[in-house]
């Protein structure tokens, strides 16, 4: 069962009055079907005629491809073709470096890359067939961390990138000298987080199919179903016109499957065999496909005046790309700059750089690059907060950026209601009294206070909604269709992937028409009938995609009323749309020439009037068509990296119980309260479930998760050994929904799909501080760190650090 | 990850189970709960061509106890029975307890009492699939002549850790097991049982297996198992420590697992308990001295030298909780 959740608005004014659909607690429009079984995934879908297709991962983490030898795995009975680089138009992809294959051409560049395919006619010929496909690998000099990459006579990875060095860049703000000359007390520190796996529990089966004119068909779990098509259409050199996505039910996506590289074998298999096939994916191939969260060390250093202010920030990100960049470039400008605008800081100086390595690529995951840095910040405030003598609450309320500043970087912040969030987590949480209560750090030597020992701590966190990611139209369109069977339908290319946006579409535009939400449907995805959309990234979905809906809907209610003037010869601005009818008003005392005053009071519902006037002149489709794009958001210019870059900007604070058993360093989870800014609770059911469910993943960056690599290998490449929580780890959270009305967003909102799992660790770590006086700095907080940092601690009885 | 092709039977009696045993030996596996063997079977660690499965035989299903007799637990009772009878709670809680450690709730359904026992042998070179392992040479345990968890030289030796819970448990009892083949029955100490070598713990011969567990009647003053691990569900233990106090002889047995290819006990360490007096120092003493003789290598959760800091840490947690002053 849920847990309780408690809504507080600002700004009451118009919240909630008469609001039939925003603002109510509404199970996901497919949970029943979900929790039954009867969700159709990918996984469920069988294609008539359809081969199995297999794929053959390099064991090696960097070696030259020799020779490839397909022959015996032909001749198998049941294959019907395999597939190397050489059967492919070789054309290199990325998202922004174009640096990758679909499958290895002269070298391999980490354990797990694909090499070949086979397609047979069942799963298990398809297996046996990798078996016999000879490889002739020369095995490589390999580079297994980033320090490894900068040493002299490094291996190169790339040709094209001799250091190894993917993209370096300098951002700058304000006077960095003088700000830290100036600071009253300076902190520094060095900061290490992992890899982490999405972990969705949907494995990545992808179908494809041939049909008319070779036109290939792609069943696919995809975030981004347009994007999808276009990569697609870029790798098989074809035109986009000859490719279709359909996206089913998926089950979870976090980031991690815009482009599923299964859906691009898939499509390779069927446009060679012109026959459809099916590649489904183990858990032990998700590892490896799946691109895991960006791992990186982080310095930095922050200067505070003696008040708290933060006068200074510099930082140099050394980030691990793997072995191909993918999405880890806009990943890492995140890491650079966002968490900067959560304060007011004016001098900032951050050094970046994305570095190869023979290792699993990273990519995009919930928080996209967010959590790592806040990680590095908000334990660094802490820490400076203790060495300043301030309560870590009070520095963080201190130097909150608020409603209508514009940011060093430029950011236009047009909601905010981050002081709202620290004050209500800290009194939800009963923070003051346990601060004081509970064992403070440093002061007594933690080995006699006793086993258990507990601790509070707090952090803070920014993102955005609807970060700007085209130079071009960035926003959403989408269609909303009236039918005369009595229902509206939206038409939306912004994909659902569990986070629930065709519930808040459908409850959107039934709040907008008036209508109940059971008389809305949303349409199944298919690039074919569906609006070009950008897809579910960057919390953009409610804001962008949001609004478009919305428009649509009152586009359509535009219609209506023009519709409604002509069904009652009245002038136009004597209809009111009103509760999903339209009304002749009375027109009050002056005289109407050319109107019949009898048509006054009258009303006919919207579909009635659908069906009026579909019988008389045929079925002309009432659509409404909403597109949106804010003003005033810029695309990122690549030297100075400054302006308003997101539709809006949320905020959280998230306050961490913990208990720390002082002999096993075992780390237990009291409570968690958090609060976040999403603007305004279209669903508020589902805003929950969004924070609970990024918790407990940051619960797992925090104190578990980590993918460990030997020799390049994955060596935990199973729920077994890589750590995720299970239900015992995570926990129900109190979750306040703070309501700020950003006037960017439908009916105010702006979103909260990320933002649960960015300030969870640091929370975690700044309570571990609390109860044990100890600062860990790399992720994740396992029971062996934090027993070895109280041993080392012991050692020095009487120090303090 | 398909099932490898195999045959499947399940007789309805031991004796047939036994003539399957003889006709096919090394090429068949038993199978009691499956939650181990089919993974092994997916990761193909083990492909046996006959699965013999024991669901069919009710005589391996039971659970009894009696004063004079002690508590005798068919190997196909599930951990989920053990956990929930009122003879092991009433009897034996430190067997119901460990139980409920096992895995999750659903390997504690469909797992055996049995099966735990027999458990192979773990290690993360080893319990990996076949596509991830194509890469290293086969170790010791997969017939090869290396151990990849051991870096650099070429290990002699087969560092995979004996990883059962319930079965620590039970050796710590002081608990025999009845192997049954064609050539009839036998009883065995566990000591015994365990007895084999690095790559095959246990003594039991490809034609024999396992048809009751007998747990000999005891007045415990204290029996408690602790198993640190990273998650409160799924995951094996980074070690485990059991200590058994007898009521009547005053003697401590401590079982450590996961140290080692079978559950570790340090018999003349434990003399030096035979006062009835135990203090804090002589606590300490032994847990160090265990600690010392155990080797923890790199291949599975846990860090070593953590696994080692929580025997010491967890010997003198259980005597704390015994009631020795710490």
């Amino acid at each position: 069962m849920y847990g309780f959740c408690i809504v507080k608005c600002l700004n009451t004014m118009d919240a909630n009055k008469n609001m039939n659909a925003v603002g109510v607690p509404t199970p996901q429009l497919d949970a029943a079907s979900k929790v039954t079984g009867r969700a159709e995934y990918c996984g469920d879908i069988f294609l008539r005629g359809s081969l199995y297709g297999a794929v053959l991962r390099s064991p090696h983490a960097h070696a030259r491809i020799v020779h490839i030898d397909t022959s015996r795995a032909q001749k198998l009975k049941g294959v019907v073709t395999v597939l190397t680089a050489a059967d492919t138009p070789r054309i290199k992809f990325g998202r922004r470096i174009k640096d990758e294959d679909l499958l290895a051409v002269d070298k391999v560049r980490y354990v797990g890359e694909e090499v070949a395919v086979v397609a047979a006619t069942d799963k298990d010929i398809a297996e046996e067939a990798l078996e016999l496909i000879e490889v002739v690998y020369e095995e490589l000099p390999s580079v297994l961390s980033t320090s490894e990459a900068f040493s002299p006579g490094a291996p190169i990875i790339h040709d094209a990138y001799p250091e190894n060095i993917a993209e370096k860049y300098v951002i700058e703000r304000g006077d960095i000298t003088a700000g830290l000359a100036q600071s009253d007390c300076v902190v520094e520190e060095t900061f290490n987080v992992p890899r982490v796996s999405p972990g969705y529990l949907e494995p990545t089966t992808c179908l494809a199919s041939i049909g008319e004119n070779d036109k290939i068909t792609v069943w696919a779990p995809s975030s981004s179903p347009f994007r999808l098509r276009d990569m697609i259409a870029h790798v098989l050199d074809l035109p986009a016109s000859k490719v279709r996505v359909i996206k089913p039910t998926v089950g979870g996506s976090f980031g991690s499957r815009h482009i599923p590289m299964n859906a691009l074998l898939a499509a390779l298999i069927s446009s060679h065999t012109k026959r459809p096939v099916r590649i489904e994916a183990n858990r032990f191939d998700e590892f490896t496909m799946s691109r895991p969260r960006l791992a990186a060390t982080i310095k930095l250093k922050m200067g505070f005046a003696k008040d708290g202010s933060i006068l200074a920030k510099e930082t140099e990100i050394v980030a691990d790309n793997g072995a191909y960049t993918d999405v880890s470039c806009f990943s890492l400008e995140t890491t650079a700059q966002r968490v900067d605008n959560l304060y007011r800081i004016a001098n900032i100086l951050t050094r970046v750089r994305l570095v190869y390595t023979n290792l699993v690529p990273t990519g995009a995951f919930r928080g996209f690059g967010n959590p790592q840095m806040h990680f590095a910040l908000e334990s660094l405030l802490d820490m400076a907060a203790r060495k300043l003598n301030m309560d870590p609450m009070a520095i963080r309320h201190k130097n909150a950026t608020q409603k209508d500043d514009i940011t060093a970087h430029g950011w236009q912040i047009s909601s905010c209601a981050l002081r709202e969030c620290i004050d209500k987590a800290g009194q939800a949480s009963d923070w003051d009294t346990k601060r004081s209560t509970w064992p403070n750090a440093g002061a007594a030597n933690p080995g006699t206070a006793g086993r258990k020992r507990k601790g509070i701590g707090i952090a803070c966190m920014i993102h955005v909604a609807g970060r700007r990611t085209m130079k071009g139209f960035w926003g959403s369109t989408a269609w909303v269709q009236v039918l005369r069977t009595g229902k509206v339908t939206v038409i939306s290319g912004d994909a659902d992937v569990g986070q629930g946006c065709n519930t808040v579409f459908v409850k959107i535009a039934a709040e907008e028409l008036g209508l109940p939400v059971e008389l809305v449907e949303i349409a199944p995805l298919d690039t074919d009938n569906c609006p070009y959309a950008l897809g579910s990234y960057s919390d953009r979905v409610t804001i962008l995609g949001g609004e478009a809906v919305r428009l649509a809907a009152a586009d359509v209610k535009r219609q209506l009323i023009q519709l409604a003037a002509e069904y009652f010869s009245v002038a136009q601005n004597r209809v009111l749309y009103e509760k999903a009818s339209l009304r002749v008003m009375a027109s009050g005392g002056e005289p109407d020439s050319g109107s019949d005053q009898t048509a006054a009071n009258q009303s006919i519902h919207i579909f009635d009037l659908v069906r009026h006037f579909d019988a008389r002149r045929g079925q002309q489709p009432l659509l409404g068509v909403g597109t949106y794009a804010p003003e005033g958001v810029v695309f990122r210019d690549k030297k100075s990296r400054y302006g308003n870059k997101a539709a809006a900007y949320t905020f959280a604070a998230q306050v961490a119980e913990v208990e720390v058993d002082m002999d096993s360093g075992q780390v237990k989870l009291l409570d968690f309260t958090c609060a976040h800014d999403l603007g305004r609770a279209i669903n508020p059911l589902a805003a929950e479930g969004q924070v609970e469910g990024a918790l407990a993943q940051g619960i797992g960056y925090a104190l578990g998760e980590e993918v460990q690599f030997t020799e390049g290998h994955i060596a935990n490449p199973s729920f077994l050994e890589y750590k995720l929580p299970t239900t015992r780890e995570t926990l129900q959270p109190k979750v306040i929904l703070v309501e700020s009305h950003e006037p960017h967003g439908p009916f105010g909102a702006k979103g909260v799909a990320e933002p649960g799992l960015v300030p969870t660790a640091p929370a975690i770590a700044n309570a571990i501080y609390h109860a044990t006086g100890i600062r860990i700095t790399a992720l994740p907080i396992t029971p062996e760190k934090v027993l070895a940092a109280l041993e080392a601690r012991r050692e020095e009885v009487g120090t303090i650090r | 990850m398909n099932l490898p092709w195999f045959d499947y039977q399940a007789p309805e009696s031991i004796s047939k189970v036994c003539a399957l045993l003889a006709e096919a030996g090394e090429r068949a596996a038993i199978m009691a709960g499956g939650t181990d063997l089919i993974v092994q079977m997916m990761q193909r660690t083990t492909v046996p061509e006959l699965v013999i499965g024991l669901k069919q035989i009710p005589q391996l299903q039971y659970l009894s106890y009696s004063e004079t007799q002690g508590l005798k637990i068919g190997p196909m009772v599930s951990l989920q029975k053990l956990a929930n009878a009122s003879v092991v709670k009433d009897n034996f809680p430190v067997l119901a307890e460990t139980a409920l450690m096992v895995g999750a709730v659903q390997h504690q359904f469909m797992g055996t009492v049995g099966g735990n026992l027999c458990l192979n042998t773990r290690c993360w070179y080893y319990n990996q699939s076949a596509d991830w392992r194509r890469s290293l040479i086969p170790c010791h345990k997969l017939g090869g002549d290396t151990c990849h968890a051991i870096k650099g030289s070429r290990s002699r030796k087969c560092y995979a850790v004996y990883s059962a819970d319930v079965g620590s448990v039970l050796f710590a009892l002081g608990a025999h097991v009845v192997l049954s083949g064609s050539h009839g029955e036998k009883i065995i100490p566990l000591g015994e049982f365990f007895g084999g070598d690095l790559i095959k713990p246990t003594i039991m011969a490809k034609d024999e297996f396992i048809t009751e567990i007998i747990v000999p009647p005891q007045r415990l003053s204290f029996a408690r198992y602790y198993k640190p691990s990273l998650r409160g569900a799924i995951d094996f233990p980074k070690v485990g420590v059991a200590l058994v106090a007898s009521a009547e002889n005053k003697d401590y047995r401590v079982v450590i697992s996961a140290v080692d290819r079978k559950p570790a006990r340090f018999k003349d360490l434990e003399a030096m308990f035979s006062q009835s007096e135990i203090s804090a120092k002589q606590v300490a003493e032994f847990a160090a001295e265990v600690t010392s003789r155990i080797r923890t290598v790199a291949n599975v959760s846990g860090s070593p030298a953590y696994r080692r800091q929580m025997v010491k840490i967890l010997i003198k947690r259980a005597f704390t909780e015994m009631g020795v002053a710490p």
